[in-house]
């Protein structure tokens, strides 16, 4: 056994140290005349944010006189971003949002931008980035550490429909859970499907627990189920869990849902065939080429009582903090917070822009005001996500077999309970 | 005919030649150039892919979320934490029914094949497309399969026109179904290619005498076709093994396709559960856990090669 | 009851495979036409008449795709890297698989066998330390040796490490079957291991080199992870990433017309190569396989 600890041990260090002072030449200086900015996104080239960053980029660059590096390399960018910028090679700005902010943390890879807040934004009279970000999403974007990144985009959650078809659920949307049964029960009854679920998605499918759960008990509780397993007993997690268990029974989905690729469900719901959708703020402009001319895509906030606590996501930029150029980087965060960039996200990219005083899209005006008039805000999925043991692997398959109707409210509880006792005495 | 023959010959390994005694003595030259020429592929396989092997056996003792973050000793804890973990031992099993169940479905069908391919008109034909999807990408595969297998989808309309309902074919408790039809689907005509190849040095002047004798087509098959071709068979199976347990992009395929996501727990296999723990979107990535997965596959596909090869090997059958 | 089985065995169980085998071939050849036809349609045909045949092809979902889903680039890149990484595979492969076949040296049974035990390492394992490794090598190359470096060196050289155990699992059991007499007679006649080498033994190999060289072709052209991984430049990740990304982009433009553009440009190169040359390479595929 001790030869062998010897010998593995050996190896690491043999790895360890090619891989040091592989690196540690990397920081050799290269005498560079110009300063340059880089940044890796997870946009594709095609994608309206991409475009609004790159028009954006340019215009920096200009005024500054600084070279700018972009490469829209597209959603599988990220897999191996992370390893890249630990070891020191990656960009000055990268894409960071409320749900992978734990993640980048971990690695110490999110430099503290709270200085940024105080910069001034060009050409907004001395107005500073602080000022002109509410506070709700300065709070989405930081954790104990501060403010990890500056967030461009709010993005929230809420239950959607064409009010152009139901005009009467934008006079008067659901106020209360038993309202909102009630009109699920009406729209059955009247021969239409009402909801479209992409049930191969499930962190969609858990939309309705986690909406159910969250927004009536506030931030943390759904946090609390992976910290402590009493945390289950409390009466509002099997209330949730009822609620859920009655969409199941009400056969309110379409049929075949929970084998329905996505796209399909979302495309389907836009064209008509379904009332509602549970989705992210960013619904609006992913079925941007299927809606019909005319439709009026509207939202409300799922009823839950309590708190009515809303989701105030955020997806903003970070800076490197194993970066070159972080000064820049910095400048350029406070640079793209200008009217005339945030007017576009919501124009072109159809999403709620972090300004409070810019206009969101009208599809996005309900959501936008659900977030400026709350009285209690919450992150995306309480980041619970960030613990992909429970998350992936337990929580998600549990409320799966909720929303099937496989298992009951109380045996989702007590299964819940003791799988997330296991994960947690696993991960000690 | 006379290149078949030869190969036929050529079939019988060196070392089921003659005793010891009798064995040629060394030559010389090729002693001399032995690690010229093994030089450059043992230096590259060993840097490149030993090394970095051994690093992953390292990490997984450890608990670790990448360069830059700390790393702590966990000892064996990693994989007493993936024996309690449900969905890893759910993709485990999931992996190995596929091995086996896909791997006896593919080589069924290869059998069949090689019994009535022998002889039948547009045999070559049938061979060439069956082999198609071999050189299909899975993730072709995957940006297609909403699409046929959606409850409206392609698939779902035919049916209809039959008067079936629609079946629900990507939903968790059937995805797996499905996969395991994909992985058939796309291996099937490799192992037919090389089984029909190896079917083609056998002389046909066997098939005539027992033909003769009044043989139907399933004896020639079991008495002639699979103990001649059995060396190759046995090969092949130790490459079935080794791909099955891989299998990794036709799970995305059928289930998330391109779009971030998890798999069910249902379809997941050991690579699945391991590129998750390893990748950043969706969390913090525990090193640990995904390294130990990869130890424990490493080890899976080596107990499966010596079962397989232990099944399989039996005396050279030589060709009197 | 022997009448019953026979009828079974020379009947019956044949024709149902040869039914299902030619229900199978049509499936196929239906299937790759209908990817084609798809891909001349319109997004809106597509998802509404999924079985019509396109009143006007749209040619341009190729040109779309291949602008701005950077497939030209891919394109490029994939048949660079597969070329040159087939080849480099069966250059390194084949003289380490024919010395470990012919020595008699003892260490060449243990070094096979380290060889072949690199079939059962997956990929994933292997994914820190390559991202690492790249990185490493990167600099290095920058700033010491070069000045300049290409992360698609860095996958071909990564391509073909990967490719090693089984090449040189198949090649060393190919050429433990070759006969021995040739060889010898040419040895005898004072040929050096590198004539030897190159003018007898290739020759003779043929047929074993050819399977590896096709295989890996196939592989090289459909590898997706590793590229991930290494090369994180869109404009040198090849096609498989590139569909890849169309697919995850389509979310935002529903362009099934792209999408399926896309997956004819992936996937028919290689279904026309195959049908050139596949026939006359599966042929020969096994010869000297056992063992």
């Amino acid at each position: 056994m001790k030869k062998q600890t010897l010998r593995v041990l050996t190896a690491a260090v043999l790895a360890g140290a090619l891989v040091t002072g592989a690196s540690a030449c990397g920081q050799k200086n290269n005498p560079a005349a110009e300063r340059t900015l880089s940044y890796r996104s997870i946009w594709s080239a095609d994608e309206p944010q991409a475009k609004i960053l790159k028009s954006a980029l340019e215009d920096f660059a200009q005024q500054e006189g600084v070279k700018v590096d972009v490469k829209f390399v597209g959603r599988t960018g990220g897999d191996a971003l992370n390893t890249e910028m630990a070891a020191g090679q990656g960009p000055d700005l990268f894409d960071a949002g409320s749900d992978n902010l734990p993640a980048w943390r971990a690695q110490n890879l999110a430099a503290p931008v709270d200085d940024v807040l105080k910069m001034a934004v060009p050409g907004e009279n001395g107005k500073t980035v602080g000022d002109l970000i509410p506070a709700s999403l300065q709070k989405a974007a930081s954790d104990d550490k501060g403010l990890g990144f500056l967030p461009h985009t709010a993005i929230s959650t809420a239950v959607w429909f064409d009010a152009a078809k139901h005009p009467e659920l934008a006079s008067k949307p659901p106020q209360s859970w038993d309202e909102f049964v009630a009109y699920l029960d009406k729209a059955k009854a009247a021969g239409r499907t009402p909801i479209c679920q992409d049930g191969t998605v499930p962190f969609y499918n858990v939309y309705w627990l986690y909406s159910a759960l969250v927004n009536a008990g506030g931030s943390n509780s759904l946090l609390d189920l992976q910290k402590t397993s009493d945390a289950w007993d409390k009466p509002e997690v099997l209330n949730a869990a009822k609620k859920v268990e009655q969409l199941a029974k009400g056969g309110y989905f379409q049929p075949n849902f929970i084998a329905t690729k996505y796209p399909a469900a979302q495309n389907d719901w836009v064209q008509g065939k379904c009332d509602l959708n549970i989705n992210g703020t960013w619904l609006a402009s992913e079925v941007a080429s299927t809606t019909p001319s005319g439709a009026q895509i509207r939202s409300f906030q799922l009823p839950a009582g309590g708190k009515d606590s809303v989701e105030a996501g955020a997806l903003g930029l970070g800076v490197n903090a194993k970066g070159k150029n972080a000064e820049d980087a910095k400048k350029f965060l406070a640079f793209f917070e200008q009217s005339k960039y945030q007017k576009r996200i919501a124009d072109e990219a159809r999403n709620i822009p972090a300004r409070s005083d810019v206009p969101a899209p009208k599809s996005l005006s309900d959501a936008q005001k659900a977030l400026a008039d709350a009285k209690d805000v919450h992150l995306t999925y309480d980041t619970a996500a960030g613990n992909k043991a429970w998350w992936n692997d337990m929580f998600l398959p549990l409320d799966d077999q909720l929303l099937q109707g496989k298992v009951t409210a109380e045996q989702f509880v007590q299964q819940g309970k003791q799988k997330s006792a296991q994960i947690m005495a696993g991960q000690k | 005919m006379t290149s078949r023959l030869a190969s036929a010959e050529a079939v019988q390994p060196a070392w089921a030649a003659p005793a010891p005694a009798a064995r040629k003595p060394l030559l010389p030259s090729r002693e001399k150039v032995f690690w010229a020429f093994l030089g450059p592929a043992l230096a590259l396989y060993t840097l490149l892919f030993v090394v970095p092997s051994f690093f992953g056996v390292w990490v997984s003792f450890t608990k670790w979320a990448g360069p830059g973050s700390e790393m702590s000793w966990r000892g064996l804890q990693n994989y007493v934490s993936l024996l309690g973990n449900e969905a890893f031992l759910r993709s485990f099993v999931n992996t190995l029914v596929l091995a086996v169940a896909s791997g006896m479905i593919v080589f069924g069908v290869t059998f069949l094949g090689m019994m009535v391919l022998r002889q039948l008109k547009g045999r070559a034909f049938i061979r060439s497309v069956v082999f198609l999807p071999v050189i299909i990408s899975p993730i072709a595969v995957g940006a297609a399969i909403g699409f046929l297998l959606n409850p409206d989808g392609v698939v779902n309309r035919l049916l209809g026109f039959l008067g079936i309902a629609p079946i629900g074919f990507l939903g968790p408790d059937t995805v797996f179904a499905c996969i395991i039809g994909g992985v058939v689907w796309s291996s099937t005509g490799l192992y037919i290619a090389l089984m029909l190849s190896a079917m083609d040095a056998i002389p046909e002047d066997l098939y005539e005498a027992a033909l003769l004798s009044g043989a139907s087509k399933w004896q020639q098959f079991r008495f002639i076709t699979l103990p001649l071709s059995w060396d190759v068979f046995a090969v092949a199976s130790v490459l079935w093994v080794v791909n099955s347990l891989k299998t990794f992009e036709i799970v995305i395929a059928f289930t998330t396709g391109g779009a971030v996501g998890v798999p069910p727990i249902q379809a997941r296999t050991v690579a699945v559960q391991q590129y998750n723990s390893v990748v950043v979107s969706g969390g913090v990535p525990d090193l640990g856990a995904g390294a130990a997965m990869g130890v424990i596959v490493t080890v899976l596909t080596i107990i499966l090669i010596v079962l397989v090869r232990r099944i399989t090997a039996r005396e050279q059958v030589e060709l009197s | 009851m022997r009448k019953l089985g026979r009828f079974c065995g020379n009947v019956f169980v044949p024709s149902v495979t040869v039914a299902a085998l030619w229900v199978w071939v049509v499936f196929n050849l239906v299937l790759v036409a209908w990817i084609g036809i798809q891909s001349l349609k319109t997004s809106g045909d597509i998802i509404q008449n999924p079985f019509s045949l396109p009143a006007d092809p749209q040619w341009r979902n190729f040109g779309t795709v291949w602008e701005l889903g950077q497939f030209a680039h891919a394109a490029l890149n994939s048949v660079v890297v597969t070329g040159l990484g087939a080849l480099l595979i069966v250059a390194i492969a084949a003289p380490a698989a024919y010395v470990l076949a012919r020595s008699s040296k003892k260490v060449a049974g243990p070094l096979t066998a380290y060889f072949a035990v690199g079939l059962s390492i997956p990929l994933q394992t292997l994914a820190v330390p390559i991202v690492v490794a790249k990185l490493g090598l990167n600099n290095f190359m920058v700033d010491w040796v070069t000045g300049w470096w290409d992360d698609r060196i860095t996958l071909l050289i990564f391509e073909v490490v990967f490719s090693l155990p089984f090449a040189v699992f198949v090649l060393t059991g190919f050429f433990r079957s070759l006969p021995h007499e040739v060889e010898e007679a040419a040895e005898v006649d004072g040929a050096g291991p590198l004539t030897l080498f190159r003018q007898i033994v290739l020759p003779l190999a043929k047929p074993g080199l050819t399977t590896v060289l096709v295989l890996n072709i196939i592989g090289l052209w459909n590898s997706a992870l590793l590229v991930m991984l290494i090369v994180s430049d869109p404009e040198q990740r090849t096609l498989p990433v590139a569909l890849l990304n169309l697919y995850s982009a389509m979310q935002y433009s529903s362009d099934w017309g792209g999408l399926f553009a896309g997956i004819v440009i992936l996937v028919f190169p290689m279904v026309i190569l195959y049908l050139w040359v596949g026939r006359r390479i599966i042929d020969g595929m096994t010869a000297g396989m056992g063992k």
